[in-house]
Protein backbone atom coordinates (compact mmCIF):
# COMPACT_ATOMS: atom_id res chain seq x y z
CA UNK A 1 0.00 0.00 0.00
CA UNK A 2 1.20 3.48 -0.92
CA UNK A 3 2.27 5.58 2.17
CA UNK A 4 -0.26 8.67 2.81
CA UNK A 5 -0.08 12.11 2.49
CA UNK A 6 1.72 14.16 4.66
CA UNK A 7 4.40 11.25 5.69
CA UNK A 8 5.55 11.44 2.00
CA UNK A 9 7.24 14.68 1.95
CA UNK A 10 7.75 14.86 6.16
CA UNK A 11 5.25 17.35 7.46
CA UNK A 12 3.97 16.60 10.18
CA UNK A 13 1.20 19.57 9.97
CA UNK A 14 0.12 18.80 6.41
CA UNK A 15 -1.60 21.81 5.23
CA UNK A 16 -1.90 25.23 5.55
CA UNK A 17 -1.07 26.98 8.85
CA UNK A 18 -3.34 26.11 11.38
CA UNK A 19 -4.81 23.54 9.13
CA UNK A 20 -4.20 19.40 9.97
CA UNK A 21 -3.51 16.75 7.60
CA UNK A 22 -6.73 14.29 7.44
CA UNK A 23 -10.24 15.93 7.33
CA UNK A 24 -10.48 19.20 9.13
CA UNK A 25 -13.82 21.13 9.09
CA UNK A 26 -14.01 24.92 10.53
CA UNK A 27 -17.65 26.26 11.55
CA UNK A 28 -18.88 24.42 8.54
CA UNK A 29 -22.65 25.59 7.85
CA UNK A 30 -24.85 24.53 4.94
CA UNK A 31 -28.39 26.11 4.03
CA UNK A 32 -30.26 24.37 1.33
CA UNK A 33 -32.80 26.93 -0.59
CA UNK A 34 -35.34 24.84 -0.76
CA UNK A 35 -38.17 27.35 0.51
CA UNK A 36 -38.90 25.52 3.74
CA UNK A 37 -35.12 27.58 5.07
CA UNK A 38 -34.07 24.20 5.79
CA UNK A 39 -30.19 23.99 7.77
CA UNK A 40 -28.24 21.13 6.72
CA UNK A 41 -25.98 21.27 8.95
CA UNK A 42 -24.87 23.81 11.62
CA UNK A 43 -21.45 25.44 12.37
CA UNK A 44 -19.89 22.00 12.43
CA UNK A 45 -16.02 21.76 13.66
CA UNK A 46 -13.67 18.78 13.48
CA UNK A 47 -10.51 17.01 13.26
CA UNK A 48 -9.93 13.43 11.58
CA UNK A 49 -6.10 13.12 11.67
CA UNK A 50 -4.38 10.81 9.05
CA UNK A 51 -4.21 6.96 11.35
CA UNK A 52 -8.03 7.39 12.18
CA UNK A 53 -11.12 6.68 12.23
CA UNK A 54 -14.06 8.85 13.04
CA UNK A 55 -18.25 8.66 13.11
CA UNK A 56 -20.97 11.15 11.75
CA UNK A 57 -23.73 10.50 14.24
CA UNK A 58 -27.46 11.26 15.13
CA UNK A 59 -30.62 11.68 14.08
CA UNK A 60 -32.25 11.98 10.84
CA UNK A 61 -31.56 15.31 8.99
CA UNK A 62 -28.69 15.95 10.93
CA UNK A 63 -26.36 16.20 8.19
CA UNK A 64 -24.39 13.56 8.51
CA UNK A 65 -24.63 13.19 4.25
CA UNK A 66 -24.43 16.36 4.31
CA UNK A 67 -20.82 16.91 5.77
CA UNK A 68 -19.20 14.16 3.77
CA UNK A 69 -20.85 15.71 0.53
CA UNK A 70 -18.79 18.96 1.95
CA UNK A 71 -16.05 16.94 2.26
CA UNK A 72 -16.23 14.99 -0.77
CA UNK A 73 -16.74 18.81 -3.07
CA UNK A 74 -19.91 17.93 -4.06
CA UNK A 75 -21.83 20.57 -1.85
CA UNK A 76 -19.94 23.93 -1.33
CA UNK A 77 -20.66 24.73 2.25
CA UNK A 78 -22.57 28.49 3.21
CA UNK A 79 -20.07 29.60 5.52
CA UNK A 80 -16.63 28.00 7.35
CA UNK A 81 -14.11 25.84 5.92
CA UNK A 82 -14.03 22.24 4.98
CA UNK A 83 -10.16 20.92 4.55
CA UNK A 84 -8.54 17.31 3.20
CA UNK A 85 -4.80 16.75 3.75
CA UNK A 86 -4.53 20.75 3.98
CA UNK A 87 -6.31 21.68 0.84
CA UNK A 88 -9.58 23.69 1.06
CA UNK A 89 -12.64 21.30 -0.48
CA UNK A 90 -13.98 24.52 -1.82
CA UNK A 91 -11.05 25.92 -3.50
CA UNK A 92 -8.93 23.01 -4.94
CA UNK A 93 -11.81 20.37 -5.46
CA UNK A 94 -10.42 18.29 -8.61
CA UNK A 95 -7.18 18.55 -6.02
CA UNK A 96 -9.43 17.06 -3.37
CA UNK A 97 -11.00 14.70 -5.23
CA UNK A 98 -7.85 12.87 -5.96
CA UNK A 99 -6.86 12.27 -2.45
CA UNK A 100 -10.64 11.10 -1.36
CA UNK A 101 -12.35 7.11 -1.73
CA UNK A 102 -16.09 7.72 -1.45
CA UNK A 103 -19.15 5.76 -1.10
CA UNK A 104 -22.14 8.00 -0.98
CA UNK A 105 -25.22 6.09 -3.19
CA UNK A 106 -25.02 2.84 -1.63
CA UNK A 107 -26.60 0.07 -3.82
CA UNK A 108 -28.01 1.96 -6.49
CA UNK A 109 -24.66 3.29 -7.46
CA UNK A 110 -23.74 0.84 -9.90
CA UNK A 111 -24.72 0.44 -13.83
CA UNK A 112 -26.90 -2.64 -13.72
CA UNK A 113 -25.87 -3.63 -17.19
CA UNK A 114 -22.53 -4.37 -16.41
CA UNK A 115 -20.95 -6.87 -14.39
CA UNK A 116 -19.05 -6.24 -10.97
CA UNK A 117 -15.80 -6.17 -12.28
CA UNK A 118 -16.26 -3.74 -15.25
CA UNK A 119 -18.24 -1.50 -12.79
CA UNK A 120 -15.59 -1.42 -10.69
CA UNK A 121 -12.51 -1.53 -13.11
CA UNK A 122 -14.35 1.81 -15.04
CA UNK A 123 -14.21 3.46 -11.62
CA UNK A 124 -10.40 2.21 -11.17
CA UNK A 125 -9.67 4.11 -14.11
CA UNK A 126 -11.51 7.42 -13.81
CA UNK A 127 -9.44 7.48 -10.05
CA UNK A 128 -6.17 7.17 -11.72
CA UNK A 129 -5.46 3.31 -12.32
CA UNK A 130 -3.67 2.34 -15.58
CA UNK A 131 -6.28 0.18 -17.50
CA UNK A 132 -4.08 -2.88 -17.52
CA UNK A 133 -3.87 -3.01 -13.88
CA UNK A 134 -7.69 -2.11 -12.92
CA UNK A 135 -8.25 -5.82 -13.33
CA UNK A 136 -5.64 -6.86 -10.76
CA UNK A 137 -6.40 -4.14 -8.06
CA UNK A 138 -10.69 -5.44 -8.55
CA UNK A 139 -9.73 -8.86 -7.86
CA UNK A 140 -7.57 -8.08 -4.71
CA UNK A 141 -10.38 -5.81 -3.14
CA UNK A 142 -12.82 -8.06 -4.01
CA UNK A 143 -10.69 -11.19 -2.05
CA UNK A 144 -10.33 -8.67 0.80
CA UNK A 145 -14.00 -7.75 0.86
CA UNK A 146 -15.36 -11.25 0.39
CA UNK A 147 -17.32 -10.75 -2.72
CA UNK A 148 -14.53 -12.61 -5.47
CA UNK A 149 -17.22 -15.12 -6.67
CA UNK A 150 -19.43 -12.38 -8.04
CA UNK A 151 -17.16 -10.14 -9.85
CA UNK A 152 -18.53 -11.78 -13.30
CA UNK A 153 -22.20 -11.23 -12.48
CA UNK A 154 -24.15 -8.60 -13.85
CA UNK A 155 -25.08 -6.02 -10.92
CA UNK A 156 -28.34 -6.46 -11.21
CA UNK A 157 -28.08 -9.85 -10.04
CA UNK A 158 -26.13 -9.16 -6.88
CA UNK A 159 -28.07 -8.69 -3.36
CA UNK A 160 -27.73 -5.74 -1.49
CA UNK A 161 -25.07 -7.12 0.73
CA UNK A 162 -22.71 -7.49 -2.32
CA UNK A 163 -23.74 -4.47 -3.73
CA UNK A 164 -22.94 -2.32 -0.33
CA UNK A 165 -19.55 -4.46 -0.27
CA UNK A 166 -18.41 -3.48 -3.83
CA UNK A 167 -19.68 -0.02 -2.54
CA UNK A 168 -16.66 0.01 -0.06
CA UNK A 169 -14.43 -2.08 -2.57
CA UNK A 170 -14.97 0.94 -4.94
CA UNK A 171 -14.15 3.54 -1.98
CA UNK A 172 -11.09 1.53 -1.63
CA UNK A 173 -9.77 1.48 -4.88
CA UNK A 174 -6.40 3.44 -5.42
CA UNK A 175 -5.63 4.14 -1.75
CA UNK A 176 -7.04 6.62 -1.19
CA UNK A 177 -6.05 9.20 1.83
CA UNK A 178 -9.15 9.70 2.95
CA UNK A 179 -11.92 7.66 3.11
CA UNK A 180 -15.82 8.62 2.96
CA UNK A 181 -18.93 6.62 3.73
CA UNK A 182 -22.16 6.91 4.09
CA UNK A 183 -24.00 4.11 6.24
CA UNK A 184 -22.00 1.37 4.95
CA UNK A 185 -23.01 -1.40 7.03
CA UNK A 186 -26.50 -1.14 6.25
CA UNK A 187 -26.94 -4.46 3.85
CA UNK A 188 -24.08 -6.13 5.26
CA UNK A 189 -24.00 -9.24 6.84
CA UNK A 190 -21.80 -10.18 10.29
CA UNK A 191 -19.16 -12.08 8.41
CA UNK A 192 -19.06 -9.26 5.73
CA UNK A 193 -18.79 -6.35 8.45
CA UNK A 194 -15.83 -7.80 9.96
CA UNK A 195 -14.17 -8.40 6.33
CA UNK A 196 -14.86 -4.84 6.04
CA UNK A 197 -13.44 -3.58 9.27
CA UNK A 198 -10.03 -5.54 8.65
CA UNK A 199 -9.74 -3.90 5.46
CA UNK A 200 -10.67 -0.38 6.99
CA UNK A 201 -8.01 -0.97 9.91
CA UNK A 202 -5.34 -1.95 7.07
CA UNK A 203 -5.70 1.29 5.97
CA UNK A 204 -5.95 3.18 8.52
CA UNK A 205 -3.04 1.59 9.67
CA UNK A 206 -1.58 3.05 6.85
CA UNK A 207 -2.23 6.48 7.76
CA UNK A 208 -5.50 6.73 6.07
CA UNK A 209 -8.42 9.07 7.42
CA UNK A 210 -11.37 7.65 7.76
CA UNK A 211 -15.08 9.19 7.96
CA UNK A 212 -18.18 7.34 8.84
CA UNK A 213 -21.63 8.93 9.01
CA UNK A 214 -24.09 6.32 10.42
CA UNK A 215 -26.99 5.91 13.04
CA UNK A 216 -25.77 2.75 14.43
CA UNK A 217 -24.23 3.50 17.56
CA UNK A 218 -22.24 -0.02 17.41
CA UNK A 219 -20.38 1.08 13.97
CA UNK A 220 -19.88 4.37 16.21
CA UNK A 221 -18.78 2.26 18.92
CA UNK A 222 -15.66 0.87 16.75
CA UNK A 223 -14.45 4.27 15.29
CA UNK A 224 -11.63 6.35 17.26
CA UNK A 225 -13.75 9.19 17.52
CA UNK A 226 -17.57 10.16 17.19
CA UNK A 227 -18.85 13.45 16.00
CA UNK A 228 -22.23 14.65 16.87
CA UNK A 229 -23.88 17.36 14.13
CA UNK A 230 -25.63 20.22 16.24
CA UNK A 231 -29.36 19.53 15.54
CA UNK B 1 3.17 16.96 0.67
CA UNK B 2 1.14 15.37 -2.05
CA UNK B 3 -1.28 17.90 -3.94
CA UNK B 4 0.01 20.97 -2.22
CA UNK B 5 0.70 23.16 -5.46
CA UNK B 6 -2.69 24.08 -6.90
CA UNK B 7 -0.63 25.75 -9.90
CA UNK B 8 0.20 22.32 -11.05
CA UNK B 9 -2.46 21.17 -13.38
CA UNK B 10 -1.60 17.36 -13.50
CA UNK B 11 -2.82 15.15 -10.15
CA UNK B 12 -0.80 12.12 -8.84
CA UNK B 13 -4.28 10.10 -9.35
CA UNK B 14 -6.18 12.39 -12.81
CA UNK B 15 -6.20 10.03 -15.49
CA UNK B 16 -5.17 10.93 -19.00
CA UNK B 17 -8.53 12.43 -21.11
CA UNK B 18 -7.81 9.58 -23.82
CA UNK B 19 -7.69 6.64 -21.53
CA UNK B 20 -11.08 8.06 -19.80
CA UNK B 21 -12.22 8.69 -22.45
CA UNK B 22 -11.95 4.42 -23.78
CA UNK B 23 -12.94 3.80 -20.40
CA UNK B 24 -16.40 5.62 -21.11
CA UNK B 25 -16.15 4.02 -24.64
CA UNK B 26 -15.82 0.16 -23.26
CA UNK B 27 -19.03 1.26 -20.84
CA UNK B 28 -20.93 2.39 -23.69
CA UNK B 29 -20.75 -0.53 -25.94
CA UNK B 30 -20.89 -3.54 -22.96
CA UNK B 31 -24.46 -1.29 -22.30
CA UNK B 32 -25.41 -0.76 -25.73
CA UNK B 33 -24.80 -4.18 -26.40
CA UNK B 34 -27.02 -5.38 -23.38
CA UNK B 35 -30.11 -3.93 -24.82
CA UNK B 36 -31.06 -5.86 -28.36
CA UNK B 37 -34.26 -4.28 -29.06
CA UNK B 38 -33.23 -0.65 -29.61
CA UNK B 39 -30.29 -1.78 -32.60
CA UNK B 40 -33.70 -3.08 -34.30
CA UNK B 41 -35.61 0.19 -33.57
CA UNK B 42 -32.47 1.71 -35.28
CA UNK B 43 -32.83 -0.08 -38.23
CA UNK B 44 -36.79 0.63 -38.35
CA UNK B 45 -36.35 4.03 -38.01
CA UNK B 46 -34.09 4.31 -41.28
CA UNK B 47 -35.41 2.44 -43.64
CA UNK B 48 -38.96 4.77 -42.68
CA UNK B 49 -36.61 7.91 -43.21
CA UNK B 50 -35.67 6.55 -46.32
CA UNK B 51 -38.86 5.59 -47.72
CA UNK B 52 -39.90 9.07 -46.93
CA UNK B 53 -37.62 11.30 -48.54
CA UNK B 54 -38.34 8.58 -51.41
CA UNK B 55 -41.54 8.98 -51.56
CA UNK B 56 -41.45 12.99 -51.41
CA UNK B 57 -38.62 12.85 -54.14
CA UNK B 58 -40.83 11.33 -56.36
CA UNK B 59 -43.69 13.96 -55.73
CA UNK B 60 -41.37 16.84 -56.30
CA UNK B 61 -40.07 15.03 -59.39
CA UNK B 62 -43.48 14.08 -61.13
CA UNK B 63 -44.18 18.33 -60.47
CA UNK B 64 -41.31 18.78 -62.74
CA UNK B 65 -40.12 21.89 -60.34
CA UNK B 66 -36.70 21.53 -62.35
CA UNK B 67 -35.26 21.00 -58.59
CA UNK B 68 -31.97 19.40 -59.69
CA UNK B 69 -31.15 22.62 -62.52
CA UNK B 70 -31.68 24.89 -59.79
CA UNK B 71 -29.83 23.75 -56.45
CA UNK B 72 -27.66 20.97 -58.52
CA UNK B 73 -29.23 17.42 -56.90
CA UNK B 74 -32.01 15.82 -56.59
CA UNK B 75 -34.53 16.30 -54.03
CA UNK B 76 -34.09 13.01 -53.09
CA UNK B 77 -30.64 13.39 -52.84
CA UNK B 78 -30.87 16.86 -51.07
CA UNK B 79 -33.21 15.94 -48.75
CA UNK B 80 -31.97 12.53 -47.77
CA UNK B 81 -28.43 14.43 -46.34
CA UNK B 82 -30.22 16.98 -44.76
CA UNK B 83 -32.48 14.38 -43.11
CA UNK B 84 -29.48 11.73 -42.17
CA UNK B 85 -26.73 14.72 -41.28
CA UNK B 86 -29.36 16.92 -39.11
CA UNK B 87 -30.96 13.67 -37.01
CA UNK B 88 -27.37 12.69 -36.97
CA UNK B 89 -26.78 15.75 -35.27
CA UNK B 90 -29.56 16.05 -33.32
CA UNK B 91 -29.19 12.65 -31.70
CA UNK B 92 -25.90 13.67 -31.28
CA UNK B 93 -26.94 16.88 -29.54
CA UNK B 94 -29.45 14.47 -27.10
CA UNK B 95 -26.19 12.69 -25.80
CA UNK B 96 -24.91 15.37 -24.08
CA UNK B 97 -28.06 16.10 -21.98
CA UNK B 98 -29.06 12.41 -21.82
CA UNK B 99 -25.58 11.22 -20.63
CA UNK B 100 -26.03 13.66 -17.41
CA UNK B 101 -29.68 12.69 -16.91
CA UNK B 102 -29.03 8.89 -17.25
CA UNK B 103 -26.68 9.23 -14.64
CA UNK B 104 -28.44 11.09 -12.00
CA UNK B 105 -31.49 8.83 -12.65
CA UNK B 106 -29.21 5.73 -12.14
CA UNK B 107 -27.37 7.51 -9.12
CA UNK B 108 -24.15 7.22 -10.46
CA UNK B 109 -23.83 10.52 -11.13
CA UNK B 110 -22.10 11.35 -7.51
CA UNK B 111 -20.12 8.61 -7.62
CA UNK B 112 -18.39 10.00 -10.86
CA UNK B 113 -18.24 13.84 -10.04
CA UNK B 114 -16.08 12.37 -6.92
CA UNK B 115 -13.35 10.96 -9.12
CA UNK B 116 -10.88 13.41 -10.19
CA UNK B 117 -12.32 13.93 -13.72
CA UNK B 118 -12.85 17.99 -14.59
CA UNK B 119 -16.42 18.27 -15.26
CA UNK B 120 -16.44 19.67 -18.98
CA UNK B 121 -14.21 15.91 -19.55
CA UNK B 122 -16.72 14.26 -17.54
CA UNK B 123 -20.12 15.08 -19.68
CA UNK B 124 -17.92 14.80 -22.80
CA UNK B 125 -16.41 11.41 -22.02
CA UNK B 126 -19.77 10.05 -20.88
CA UNK B 127 -21.32 11.35 -23.91
CA UNK B 128 -18.81 9.99 -26.12
CA UNK B 129 -20.47 7.09 -27.08
CA UNK B 130 -23.63 8.50 -27.92
CA UNK B 131 -22.18 10.86 -30.06
CA UNK B 132 -20.11 8.42 -32.26
CA UNK B 133 -22.42 6.55 -32.95
CA UNK B 134 -24.93 9.39 -34.11
CA UNK B 135 -21.77 10.69 -36.08
CA UNK B 136 -20.65 7.02 -37.43
CA UNK B 137 -24.38 5.35 -37.72
CA UNK B 138 -25.48 8.84 -39.26
CA UNK B 139 -22.75 8.43 -42.20
CA UNK B 140 -22.45 4.97 -42.39
CA UNK B 141 -26.68 5.44 -43.11
CA UNK B 142 -25.88 7.77 -45.62
CA UNK B 143 -23.32 5.86 -47.50
CA UNK B 144 -25.79 3.00 -47.09
CA UNK B 145 -28.67 4.87 -48.85
CA UNK B 146 -26.51 7.08 -51.60
CA UNK B 147 -26.99 4.61 -54.37
CA UNK B 148 -30.95 5.09 -54.15
CA UNK B 149 -31.12 8.63 -54.78
CA UNK B 150 -28.52 9.07 -56.93
CA UNK B 151 -25.23 10.07 -55.11
CA UNK B 152 -21.67 8.93 -55.84
CA UNK B 153 -19.23 7.34 -52.83
CA UNK B 154 -20.65 9.90 -49.76
CA UNK B 155 -18.14 8.88 -47.27
CA UNK B 156 -14.93 11.00 -48.23
CA UNK B 157 -12.18 13.05 -46.65
CA UNK B 158 -13.96 16.49 -48.19
CA UNK B 159 -17.30 15.52 -46.34
CA UNK B 160 -15.30 14.30 -43.26
CA UNK B 161 -13.88 17.81 -42.83
CA UNK B 162 -17.03 19.83 -42.63
CA UNK B 163 -18.81 16.85 -40.39
CA UNK B 164 -16.33 16.95 -38.03
CA UNK B 165 -16.22 20.86 -37.53
CA UNK B 166 -20.43 20.12 -37.22
CA UNK B 167 -19.54 17.62 -34.82
CA UNK B 168 -17.61 19.96 -32.45
CA UNK B 169 -19.72 22.63 -32.95
CA UNK B 170 -23.05 21.00 -32.20
CA UNK B 171 -20.86 19.29 -29.04
CA UNK B 172 -20.66 22.67 -27.39
CA UNK B 173 -24.11 23.23 -27.86
CA UNK B 174 -24.26 19.60 -25.96
CA UNK B 175 -22.54 21.23 -23.55
CA UNK B 176 -24.88 23.92 -23.10
CA UNK B 177 -27.31 21.60 -22.99
CA UNK B 178 -25.67 19.25 -19.97
CA UNK B 179 -25.44 22.38 -18.31
CA UNK B 180 -29.01 23.30 -18.45
CA UNK B 181 -30.03 20.14 -17.37
CA UNK B 182 -27.67 19.83 -14.06
CA UNK B 183 -29.95 22.95 -13.38
CA UNK B 184 -33.14 22.41 -14.08
CA UNK B 185 -33.43 18.04 -14.55
CA UNK B 186 -36.35 18.10 -16.71
CA UNK B 187 -37.23 20.30 -19.31
CA UNK B 188 -34.36 21.12 -20.99
CA UNK B 189 -35.04 23.88 -24.26
CA UNK B 190 -31.83 24.55 -25.86
CA UNK B 191 -31.60 21.00 -28.14
CA UNK B 192 -35.41 21.23 -27.97
CA UNK B 193 -35.43 24.21 -30.05
CA UNK B 194 -32.60 23.79 -32.13
CA UNK B 195 -33.68 20.55 -33.51
CA UNK B 196 -37.28 22.68 -33.85
CA UNK B 197 -35.76 25.85 -35.58
CA UNK B 198 -33.27 23.52 -37.86
CA UNK B 199 -35.74 21.73 -39.19
CA UNK B 200 -37.04 24.74 -40.48
CA UNK B 201 -34.66 26.99 -40.80
CA UNK B 202 -31.05 24.97 -41.65
CA UNK B 203 -32.13 23.47 -45.23
CA UNK B 204 -32.71 20.27 -43.81
CA UNK B 205 -35.97 19.28 -46.42
CA UNK B 206 -35.94 22.70 -48.42
CA UNK B 207 -33.57 24.60 -49.59
CA UNK B 208 -32.87 27.80 -47.61
CA UNK B 209 -32.81 30.01 -51.01
CA UNK B 210 -36.85 29.50 -50.72
CA UNK B 211 -36.86 31.27 -46.96
CA UNK B 212 -37.52 35.53 -46.73
CA UNK B 213 -34.51 37.17 -46.00
CA UNK B 214 -35.03 37.85 -42.30
CA UNK B 215 -35.52 33.92 -41.73
CA UNK B 216 -31.99 33.13 -43.85
CA UNK B 217 -30.21 35.45 -41.62
CA UNK B 218 -32.04 33.31 -38.56
CA UNK B 219 -30.92 30.13 -40.44
CA UNK B 220 -27.46 31.36 -40.80
CA UNK B 221 -26.61 31.30 -36.97
CA UNK B 222 -26.98 27.46 -37.21
CA UNK B 223 -24.68 25.71 -37.51
CA UNK B 224 -26.28 22.67 -39.61
CA UNK B 225 -27.25 25.16 -42.42
CA UNK B 226 -23.39 25.27 -43.07
CA UNK B 227 -22.59 22.05 -42.62
CA UNK B 228 -25.52 21.01 -44.96
CA UNK B 229 -24.30 23.37 -47.24
CA UNK B 230 -20.74 22.04 -47.04
CA UNK B 231 -21.33 18.73 -47.77
CA UNK B 232 -24.22 19.08 -50.73
CA UNK B 233 -21.44 21.20 -52.40
CA UNK B 234 -18.91 18.51 -51.89
CA UNK B 235 -21.50 16.05 -53.44
CA UNK B 236 -22.79 18.43 -56.24
CA UNK B 237 -19.60 18.39 -59.36
CA UNK B 238 -19.63 22.10 -60.46
CA UNK B 239 -21.38 23.82 -57.86
CA UNK B 240 -19.48 27.06 -56.18
CA UNK B 241 -17.66 26.17 -52.77
CA UNK B 242 -19.51 28.38 -49.81
CA UNK B 243 -16.25 29.76 -48.18
CA UNK B 244 -18.78 31.97 -45.65
CA UNK B 245 -20.27 28.78 -44.71
CA UNK B 246 -16.60 27.11 -44.11
CA UNK B 247 -15.79 30.11 -42.32
CA UNK B 248 -18.79 30.17 -39.94
CA UNK B 249 -18.80 26.83 -39.39
CA UNK B 250 -14.98 27.02 -38.41
CA UNK B 251 -15.64 29.73 -35.92
CA UNK B 252 -18.75 27.69 -34.58
CA UNK B 253 -16.90 24.66 -33.84
CA UNK B 254 -14.12 26.79 -32.23
CA UNK B 255 -16.19 29.08 -30.28
CA UNK B 256 -19.20 26.98 -29.12
CA UNK B 257 -17.08 24.32 -27.02
CA UNK B 258 -15.30 27.11 -25.15
CA UNK B 259 -18.65 28.33 -24.53
CA UNK B 260 -20.49 24.81 -22.96
CA UNK B 261 -17.53 24.07 -20.97
CA UNK B 262 -17.46 27.85 -19.31
CA UNK B 263 -21.71 27.23 -19.08
CA UNK B 264 -21.08 23.43 -17.69
CA UNK B 265 -18.32 24.86 -15.18
CA UNK B 266 -21.31 27.71 -14.21
CA UNK B 267 -23.64 25.22 -14.02
CA UNK B 268 -21.61 22.51 -11.51
CA UNK B 269 -20.54 25.60 -9.44
CA UNK B 270 -23.99 26.63 -9.05
CA UNK B 271 -25.24 23.22 -8.31
CA UNK B 272 -22.78 22.97 -5.43
CA UNK B 273 -23.57 25.72 -3.73
CA UNK B 274 -27.54 24.47 -4.30
CA UNK B 275 -26.17 20.95 -3.33
CA UNK B 276 -28.47 20.11 -6.17
CA UNK B 277 -25.74 17.65 -7.81
CA UNK B 278 -27.30 14.62 -7.14
CA UNK B 279 -30.82 15.14 -7.29
CA UNK B 280 -33.16 14.34 -10.03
Amino acid sequence: MMTRAGRDAGEPGGGPDGVAPGVEFQRVSKAFDTGSGRVGLRELSFQVPPGSTAALVGPNGVGKTTALRVAATLVAPTTGHAFVSGLDCARAPARVRALLGVSLGGPRSFYWRLSAAHNLAFFAVLRGAAPVRAGSLVRALADELGFAGALTAPARGLSRGTLGRMAIARALLCDPDVILLDEPFAAIDASGRELVWDALRRRVDAGASVLIATHDLTVAGRCDAVIRPAT
Amino acid sequence: MRGASDASTCYPRCPRAPVVAAAFLARAAAIYASYRLRAVMGVVSLASTLLGCLLIGRLVSAAGSGFHERFGLSYEAFAVVGVFVHGAASSGLRAFRASVRREQLRGTFEQLLACPLHPALLVTTSALGGVLCSVVGGLVALEGVSRFVGLSRIVSLDVAFPVLLYALSMSGLGLIAAAVVLIHKEGEPVSWALSMLTGILGGVVFPVELLPAWLRSAGALLPTTHALALVRSVLSPGSPYPGASFLSLALMAVGLPVAGAVSLCAAFRRARRDGSIGHY
